[in-house]
């Protein structure tokens, strides 16, 4: 078979021909490698070799004003493990090697805790795979040598000294203090946190989260080199970190822990012994379910002490554990949320504490401080009676005395007259904006109906109501009360039809259907003695007390000092602040001032007794009392015990501290509060400690 | 007269016998080495073991003395390679041509041994060695050669003439060891078998139109054994990494082994980090770094400069093997020698274009240059061959 085209030339040009092409097909490809994309490989392979490892870096300490540890840094014996010796780096697994089952189990001996655990504990941290990971923190010494003695026994597994946050005065100030925490991934995303990376510790809550950028050291930075098992072979840079800057805050380390036991202590008494009585006549135990108390110098606006009850033990966040975690802030039981800083995050109906506000509205509104007005024991609003807290006619009084005999109807008269001639510029058809609701304004002039920067995170707005409000709240809640009113007794619209003009809860659904838009004068009546819709905290009525104390001045509440570095110097200064100022003559503020001296310090006056044997020539103390309408209790079906207040200041004649307690369902404002008002500023003056007895409960 | 006459006669014979005697003294074969194709292998082998010192010893934030196992062993094999390319240069290939059925019978022997779990190592999985005194021998690259010089002698008995049957007999050749070989498994071996056997035809005068039936008979039964699922998993992902280069940073297997030796090729760009002077190699990125991907310590350490230099130095390996075909007395020559360079150009191109992603993962050896005694033997028993071509063309 004779073959036309065989030629050996030709075929090896042919075989040379394919030979060529995959060299130039090499050599093209290696072009484009490392003269074209060379760059772009070579910082890949410092990447490759390179990495940063952070050590975290102590944070600052907290300081009270005397310069004492509140919180501080302890260093702990850790255990910890490298992960990837341990653990697959994709799985997450335990790596499927003898060796590493072995080591797990000595490790496991050695620490007392089941190998599962163990691996839990290193699978579910998040942290850097350069940076150990803590399996054991607070081992005992013998643990720690036992490791270091035999690298032999343990590949993998490193002692530690590990920075801890740790409390030296136990509970105190645990609302303050707040807690730290690794950061979540929502806190990644935030502008706030923007250098952080995940595994880092940051404030979670209190001081600690305010003030985290003064008391975050900077993170030392070790540049290293690596190989491909990611095991370190060379060190390039080490910057050791740096502790953050110490915080001292305001506040008085022994008023905080007296003030905290007092409060605790009124709240316990108050549980064990106190009766109130309700508008129906039945007696019933106090439950004082909580409460909150404040001490603020009027003049700085510096926070000296702040109590708030229930509380919790910041040492058992630090060590991380849930189950600490579920117990203290996930319950719902009576006692309500002990992570809740009552002091600035709850709000209360003010009831009489309101009458500082309402006195000002009043004065604005046109009475002079030597007008008097009625206290008659009922008073008659648009067909409706508003009673006063006691059956007496106490007769014609001027602003002072309705103040020093918290009366009530002296105020219904002055809000209802006011909200009249409002009413009568409505029906003219004036805009919303153009009604001069001066009560309203009056409260805001204090500060109530927004918070008033106080430099922990969660303070609440609390509510001054008026007629904007009421138009927004009725627009927002009025399909539900449509439907709540339907599913009861047929549809709004049938309302009128269906239910008799003797059904009780005729003017309620109405109401909810039809009226709630309006605000009306038993709204405005309600408002002038801190009921109805008004909301406030208790910082709002320090702060107005405060301004009361120094005639028109609203300091902004601070609980932060001074910034120190680690050496102690100081870094910065936190000065006070002038919130607002309130433009009112002399005789106003000689008005209402007489008016709360009088209610501790005149023998009429509602927070006398509970006052009885205190120095008050000594030290003079003005004050208010109050005795807030809490609602329904719908389990126990019958009237709710009202929140307790007491809002005080003194010396009257040159204050130096604004003391304020409220006690959740604590009874009256001088039953429960004021005796716990008196021991604080029993403390506070230095005299000798009363025991804490229930006032008289048929006072407001 | 006479005494003149045979006195001259004579003395022309002696002297014609004298100038023959040189003239066949200078066909003696010892005096046709090819001394560049000999240096350049020599070239090569420095250079590998220069670079397996590279690789083996240059460790980041290892102490102690360095490891020279390997360069040791490498040397050694290197000695073993020069006394096998002395013995294939010296032995006649006529009379190696005759012993083809006894070498491709010992071949096939050892690559059924090398199956049998007691004969053959197990390593990453496939039986592909076999322990000799503390040296492994692989079969496959002594198949090679059997495979090579069994089809050439075939193919030379039919004098660039073959039919149907010598066709089909040369197939059937082939395809017992490529079998063997593919139950090892080894693919990255069984493939070039069939890339010899593909050479060999080419040169050894089998129509085109038939190479061209074949290549299409050849490219069906690989996507078969694709689609089949004749090839093993973590096989195909070798195979298939490098078209799946999108997913740069992706860690584990061969894509990751691939990402870092185009990373520490690259990172050489145009003259290299110079000698133990690189990162990736040395922080032991790339896995296999003194073997199949020894050419990641020549792109990392000298550049586009030194990937060139060890190119060009198998360009002239393969223009001194395209020459010697050229030259063979016989067709068997040609044909052995065609086969040889088919052989080192694809390797070449197998080995070098996996580590920068144009060729698919296999276990192929860079010739002369990745450590491994049987690959480098076995290329001095080639050279030793092309040599016994060289320099019997007058013979």
């Amino acid at each position: 078979m004779a073959q036309d085209d065989y030629s050996p030339g030709l075929r090896l040009t042919v075989l040379t021909m394919v030979m060529v092409g995959l060299v130039v097909a090499l050599v093209s490809r290696l072009y484009y490698l490392q003269v074209l994309a060379g760059d772009s490989f070579e910082s890949l392979a410092v990447q490759n070799t390179t990495t940063q490892v952070t050590s975290e870096a102590p944070r600052g300490r907290l300081l009270t004003s005397d310069g004492s540890e509140l919180v501080r840094n302890r260093i702990a014996l850790a255990v910890s493990v490298e992960r990837d010796r341990f653990l697959d780096r994709i799985t997450g697994e335990p790596l499927d090697d003898p060796q590493v089952q072995a080591t797990l189990e000595r490790l496991a001996a050695l620490l007392d805790q089941p190998v599962d655990e163990l691996v839990e504990s290193m699978q579910s941290l998040s942290r850097s795979v350069f940076r150990p990971v803590p399996v054991a923190v607070d081992v005992a010494p013998e643990v720690v040598f036992s490791v270091q003695e035999h690298p032999e026994l343990f590949p993998g597994v490193v002692a530690e000294r590990l920075p801890i946050r740790e409390y030296p005065q136990g509970q105190t100030a645990a609302h303050l203090v707040g807690y730290t925490g690794e950061i979540t991934e929502g806190e990644l995303a935030d502008e706030r946190w923007l250098d952080f990376d995940p595994g880092d510790v940051i404030g979670k809550a209190g001081m600690e989260r305010v003030y985290d950028q003064a008391l975050q050291g900077r993170e030392g930075v070790r540049r290293i080199e690596v190989n491909a098992s990611r095991t370190l072979v060379g060190e390039i840079s080490n910057t050791p970190p740096v502790r953050g800057n110490d915080v001292m805050l305001t506040l008085d380390l022994e008023l905080q822990q007296q003030v905290e036991q007092i409060l605790a202590e009124g709240i316990a008494t108050a549980r064990e012994d106190f009766v109130f009585e309700l508008n129906d006549g039945t007696e019933v135990p106090v439950e004082a379910t909580g409460g909150a108390a404040i001490v603020m110098d009027p003049t700085t606006g510096a926070i000296r002490a702040m109590a708030s009850n229930p509380t919790f033990d910041p040492r058992g966040l630090a060590s991380g554990s849930s189950e600490y975690f579920d117990y203290y802030f996930d319950r719902d039981d009576l006692y309500g949320d002990p992570g809740v800083n009552r002091a600035v995050g709850a709000t209360y109906p003010p009831a009489s504490v309101w009458k500082v506000a309402s006195g000002l509205g009043a004065l604005r509104d046109g009475l002079s401080p030597n007008d008097e007005v009625g206290c008659p024991p009922t008073l008659e609003v648009g067909g409706r009676e508003f009673d006063n807290w006691n059956d007496e006619d106490e007769g014609e009084m001027d602003l002072a005395a309705a103040l020093q005999r918290s009366c009530d109807t002296f105020f219904y008269r002055l809000a209802a007259d006011q909200w009249a001639q409002e009413r009568a510029q409505e029906e003219e058809g004036a805009d919303v904006d153009d009604i001069d609701e001066v009560y309203a304004d009056a409260a805001r002039e204090f500060g109530f109906g927004d918070t008033v920067g106080l430099d922990i995170p969660g303070e609440a707005t609390g509510r001054v109501p008026d007629r904007e409000w009421r138009l927004d709240y009725w627009f927002e809640t009025k399909d539900l009360s449509i439907e709540e009113g339907d599913s009861i007794n047929g549809s709004c619209t049938m309302a009128n039809e269906v239910l008799s003009s003797g059904d009780p809860n005729y003017d309620l659904y109405r109401d909810l259907c039809d009226f709630g838009h309006i605000w009306r004068g038993g709204d405005a009546v309600n408002m002038s003695i801190g009921q109805g819709d008004v909301l406030v905290t208790p910082l709002q009525v320090a702060a107005a007390y405060g301004a009361v104390a120094t005639r028109g001045t609203v300091m902004r509440p601070h609980l932060g000092e001074q910034i120190l570095d680690p050496s102690g110097d100081v870094v910065e200064t936190i000065e006070p602040e002038t919130y607002t100022t309130i433009d009112a003559p002399d005789e106003w503020w000689d008005e209402l001032q007489q008016g709360l001296e009088d209610v501790v310090m005149s023998e009429e006056g509602t927070g006398r007794v509970p006052f009885d044997g205190f120095p008050l020539d000594e030290y003079p103390i003005a004050g208010k009392t109050g005795t807030g309408q809490a609602g329904f209790d719908v389990e126990e079906d019958r009237e709710q015990v009202p929140y307790s207040w007491f809002a005080s200041y003194a010396p009257a004649d040159d204050p130096q501290y604004v003391v304020v307690v409220v006690i959740e369902r604590g009874g009256g404002g001088s039953q429960t509060s004021a005796p716990i008002v008196r021991r604080i500023w029993e403390e506070i003056f230095d005299l000798r400690a009363t025991q804490i007895e229930a006032g008289p409960d048929d006072v407001d | 007269m006479s005494d003149t006459y045979f006195g001259s006669d004579r003395t022309r014979r002696i002297q014609r016998e004298q100038v023959q005697s040189r003239w066949m003294r200078a066909y003696e074969p010892i005096r046709h080495l090819d001394p560049i194709l000999v240096a350049t292998a020599l070239v090569l082998t420095g250079i590998g073991i220069a670079m397996i010192f590279s690789a083996t010893t240059t460790r980041v934030g290892e102490t102690g003395a360095p490891d020279l196992s390997f360069v040791l062993r490498q040397l050694v094999a290197f000695g073993v390679g020069i006394v096998a390319m002395i013995i294939t240069a010296v032995l006649d290939y006529r009379w190696i041509r005759a012993l083809a059925p006894i070498l491709y019978g010992g071949s096939i022997i050892l690559l059924v041994a090398v199956l049998h779990p007691a004969v053959g190592t197990l390593v990453n999985g496939s039986r592909r060695w076999i322990n000799i005194g503390g040296f492994s021998l692989q079969p496959s690259e002594l198949a090679k050669i059997a495979v090579i010089v069994a089809v050439a002698a075939l193919l030379h008995e039919r004098r660039g003439e073959p039919t149907m049957r010598t066709l089909l007999a040369c197939l059937a050749l082939a395809a017992v060891p490529a079998g063997l070989i593919f139950l090892e498994p080894d693919l990255g071996s069984a493939i070039v078998i069939v890339w010899l056997l593909f050479v060999m035809f080419l040169v050894g005068g089998i129509p085109f139109r038939w190479l061209a039936g074949l290549a299409v008979g050849g490219i069906g039964a690989v996507v078969y054994a694709f689609v089949g699922g004749f090839i093993e998993s973590y096989q195909l992902e070798r195979l298939t990494a490098f078209l799946d280069q999108g997913n740069v940073g992706e860690a584990g297997g061969a894509l990751y082994q691939l990402n870092q030796s185009m990373i520490a090729i690259g990172s050489g760009q145009l003259a290299g980090q110079g000698y133990r002077q690189g990162t990736q190699n040395a922080a032991a990125f790339i896995p296999e770094n003194h073997t199949d991907f020894i050419f990641t310590i020549v792109g990392e350490e000298f550049g586009f400069v030194g990937s060139l230099v060890i190119l060009g130095l198998f360009v002239i390996l393969i223009w001194r093997g395209v020459r010697i075909a050229m030259m063979s007395r016989d067709l068997f020559g040609t044909i052995v020698s065609s086969a040889i360079v088919g052989l080192l150009g694809l390797q070449v191109f197998v080995n070098v274009g996996m580590t920068i992603g144009i060729a698919p993962i296999t276990g192929i050896p860079l010739p002369f240059v990745s450590y491994g005694g049987t690959s480098l033997i076995m290329w001095f028993a080639l050279v030793g061959l092309l040599l016994n071509i060289h320099m019997r063309r007058f013979s």
